[in-house]
């Protein structure tokens, strides 16, 4: 599953960390986007198992890992009309390209307003971290 | 402490996996990158097995088409991230071709950024070689590729260009910018040449930007019948190419 290769990305990020800032201890936040439209299911399975290897493997200790989502916001860079992914209809093929690989959504989407495909992503794309 | 983007870690990883990562480049547009990375993709899997490749025209991809592949029979499948699609025993592709069927694009810089890193973080590569084809230009797409390339220091690039003066005169720029970078070149390969003094014209100007002469493809009438698997009849009138690039990317190899 692709959300394997998302929740490897997670656990690489915090041994790269523990290994540049010579700490074994963290707190870590996942911002998932709306977008990409993981299954959560799925990742957090993966992301707990590749978590308890890593535990083990490296001697890294995560005291928390929060996972919290944030919605899918666009705008358009002709006329300025900002949109959710509530105002539009995706079909299932859309959806699943666009859950690979997110910026495809400019092949298939328009500005509601204008009928731009030009439009930004401006929250919601895919997966980021941060350690808090 | 700021947002982190996780993809960094797994593109380092990913791009470790490959002996050599050859990016297929030219800032002039219609010398026939695309058609030139096919070629040598063909001939790099007489050793390295498979080939993969990556079509990094993000706007436009047609490597998939040279390759003889139609856009929707491209299937993606999963295992723990993104397989490419087998084109045969030998060779392997990623494209945005892939996800988008025959539509256009549309990216800004941002986007771009964007899906380089998406598509080198999550694809399960199988190969030892990796032969990335570019867009005509040196903007977003190459500085990101670049930058990704700069994780693992195994990236080595093949410069085409026709005999025009404008693109010779092309060459010369990117290789001045790129060397002030350090950045490595396997050496410049001439696409489209017609007789002896095309092919002289390409090797005098490698000498002069001080790289490597890989040689000539020659010109080729209607050459969209040698698209897909006829590609390899092209190469029995090109050994001597092939054994000269064979040579040149063993040498990267070996050191």
């Amino acid at each position: 599953m692709h959300e394997w290769a998302l929740a490897e990305s997670i656990i690489l990020t915090i041994v790269e960390e523990a290994k540049n800032s010579a700490r074994n201890s963290f707190e870590v936040e996942v911002v998932v986007g709306e977008l990409q439209a993981i299954d959560l299911e799925v990742f957090e399975f993966a992301l707990n198992e590749l978590k308890t290897v890593m535990e083990r493997e490296h001697g890294i200790s995560v005291k928390s890992l929060k996972i919290v989502m944030e919605q899918a916001k666009f705008k358009c860079s002709r006329c300025g009309f900002v949109w959710g992914l509530a105002d539009i209809r995706l079909s299932d093929d859309v959806k699943e390209a666009v859950h690979f690989v997110p910026e495809v959504i400019h092949s298939y989407v328009q500005c509601p307003k204008c009928y731009s495909h030009d439009f930004e992503i401006v929250s919601g794309r895919g997966v980021s971290m941060r350690f808090t | 402490m700021g947002v982190v983007d996780p993809r960094l870690a797994s593109i380092k990883k990913n791009l470790g996996g490959f002996k050599l990562i050859l990016p297929v480049m030219s800032p002039k547009g219609g010398v026939g990158k695309t058609f030139v990375t096919a070629l040598l993709a063909h001939i790099l899997s007489h050793m390295y097995t498979p080939v993969s490749l990556l079509d990094a025209d993000l706007t436009n991809p047609t490597l998939h088409i040279v390759l003889g592949l139609d856009a929707k029979n491209l299937k993606v499948s999963e295992d723990r991230g993104i397989k490419p699609f087998k084109v045969n025993e030998k060779l392997e592709l990623m494209s945005l071709a892939l996800f988008v069927d025959d539509y256009s694009i549309p990216l800004r810089g941002k986007d771009v950024e964007n899906v380089v890193r998406e598509l080198l973080a999550v694809t399960r590569w199988g190969g030892s070689v990796l032969l990335i084809d570019t867009p005509p230009g040196f903007s977003d797409t190459h500085l990101e590729l670049l930058k990704m390339l700069s994780a693992v220091n195994r990236a080595f690039i093949i410069l085409v260009t026709t005999p025009s003066s404008v693109a010779l005169r092309s060459i010369g720029r990117i290789v001045k910018i790129l060397a002030l970078e350090s950045m490595k070149f396997v050496g410049v390969l001439g696409n489209m040449c017609t007789d002896f003094d095309d092919e002289l014209k390409v090797e005098v100007a490698a000498r002069k930007y001080g790289i490597a002469y890989l040689g000539c493809v020659p010109f080729i009438d209607e050459i969209e019948a040698y698209f897909g698997s006829n590609l390899v009849s092209i190469l029995k009138g090109l050994e001597p190419l092939s054994i000269t690039m064979l040579k040149h990317i063993e040498k990267l190899f070996g050191g």
